[in-house]
């Protein structure tokens, strides 16, 4: 008798996975650390820790700062410019969120 | 196979200089791209314009272009073409990548999970990893790509969990370093409390690695389906409910369907159109659960028979001003 036995794949979910060292999220993201403390004074990621002495932070930060790098690389921005568009987009996204409350 | 005509793509004429394609490429990458805009097809838009500025930024690609692609035939004539391209490349110097292969350069498809048209790798052959180039000399080990994947989930499925089924484009790279997708389906457990645009990862289920390095991971996107009777924001659910006039003024239970299960729901006497119930915790069951808004809608029973024309005739008599507060 023949069976298929199908895996499920479990995984896991970002938010909570491991947070990343400043290292990784370079490594990862191929940004130098230089332009991750960049973002971080522009206000477009955040670190776990402020006060600590070597950053890390939540895992979905990965996320983010990908997206800053594809608009930097893509649309020639710097990084200025692609902290005001991120800054742009979390706006409209709030602001898509109320209509779509106040509208049901 | 359909030809490309990459000048109209972005919208220059055939002698358009750097200047001007660059600036073509920038327009309409803010337009199109997927980060930006939303739509369905601006993904598939912007990659087309990247395909064209990928080409038609880069001197020798446009030349190679200009004289194979505008009178491009399928066939044996095209194969021509390519192997005349391969000849005229291959050996000029600091063009590794080319040569019968391709190397992703500047713009990286990687991260939309793509590849480029049948076209583009007809005229300047398929894309090769960067890591398995011929003539590379040293090997290294490296971690496959990371890749990514989305799926589509009943509201339901994040109240409960549930296993459901994805399919997304596997890299894989054969022996002389060119990179075929294929179709990969796998078996996945949507953890319950997942919130809409979370992702999932699976680790090692990513493209190969090379030189002995580990694959990579795969990213599941979680996405609700819409649905125009509730809105989530983050964990918090928002159900619009329709309650008649009644219901509201006299303040009747009445019952809410749940992904979770039904619940009964004692609205507040003489609620008005708009107002929201909070129920603690009843939204999406995460760590910390979201809650649950019922959002009260009035809706009217239609005055088209005698019997409601009568009680709404009869209503008039309570002298109710609506627009008592009404001032312009």
């Amino acid at each position: 008798m023949k069976r298929n036995i199908v895996k499920v794949y479990e995984g896991i979910l970002i938010e909570e996975d491991k947070p990343l060292s400043i290292s990784k999220l370079s490594e990862r993201c191929m940004i130098s650390k230089v332009e991750i403390e960049e973002l971080v004074y522009e206000g477009v990621i955040e670190p776990l820790k402020v006060q600590e002495e070597s950053w890390s932070f939540a895992s979905e930060t990965l996320w983010r700062v990908r997206k800053v790098q594809r608009l930097r690389r893509d649309l020639d921005l710097n990084i200025p410019g692609a902290a005001l568009t991120m800054q742009l987009l979390d706006r409209i996204e709030e602001l898509e969120n109320m209509i779509k409350r106040s509208t049901e | 196979m359909e030809f490309k005509d990459y000048y109209k793509i972005l919208g220059v004429g055939k002698k358009a200089d750097d200047n001007e394609i660059k600036k073509a490429y920038r327009k309409l990458a803010r337009k199109y791209h997927p980060d930006v805009n939303k739509e369905g097809d601006a993904e598939k838009k912007f990659k087309e314009v990247a395909e064209a500025y990928e080409v038609l930024k880069d001197p020798e690609k446009r030349k190679a272009y200009d004289e194979f692609g505008a009178d491009w035939k399928a066939g044996k004539e095209q194969k021509e073409h390519q192997k005349q391209y391969y000849r005229q490349y291959q050996q000029a110097p600091g063009q590794g990548g080319f040569g019968g292969g391709f190397d992703s350069g500047g713009f990286d498809f990687e991260d939309l999970g793509g590849e480029y048209s049948e076209f583009f790798e007809n005229l300047f052959g398929q894309r090769r990893t960067r890591r398995s180039a011929p003539g590379g000399g040293t090997s290294f080990s490296r971690k496959g790509q990371d890749l990514n994947a989305s799926i589509t989930i009943p509201l339901e499925d994040a109240y409960k969990g549930a296993t459901r089924t994805i399919s997304f484009q596997l890299p894989k790279i054969d022996d002389s370093g060119v990179i075929n997708y294929v179709p990969e389906t796998l078996k996945v457990k949507i953890p319950k409390g997942v919130h809409h645009g979370k992702k999932i990862r699976l680790a090692g289920k990513g493209g190969p690695g090379s030189g002995g390095g580990k694959p990579g991971d795969l990213y599941i996107t979680v996405e609700y389906e819409s649905n125009s009777s509730y809105h989530v924001e983050g964990g918090d659910v928002y159900i619009t409910i329709p309650v008649a006039p009644w219901e509201a003024a006299l303040g009747e239970s009445i019952s809410v369907p749940l992904p979770s299960g039904g619940l009964k729901l004692k609205i507040p006497k003489g609620s008005s159109s708009g107002k929201k119930l909070r129920l603690k915790g009843k939204g999406i069951p995460s760590k910390t659960p979201g809650d649950l808004y019922v959002v009260i809608k009035i809706v009217l029973p239609p005055a088209n028979d005698e019997k409601s024309k009568k009680l709404y005739e009869e209503m008039k008599s309570l002298n109710f001003d609506p627009r008592s507060n009404f001032k312009i």
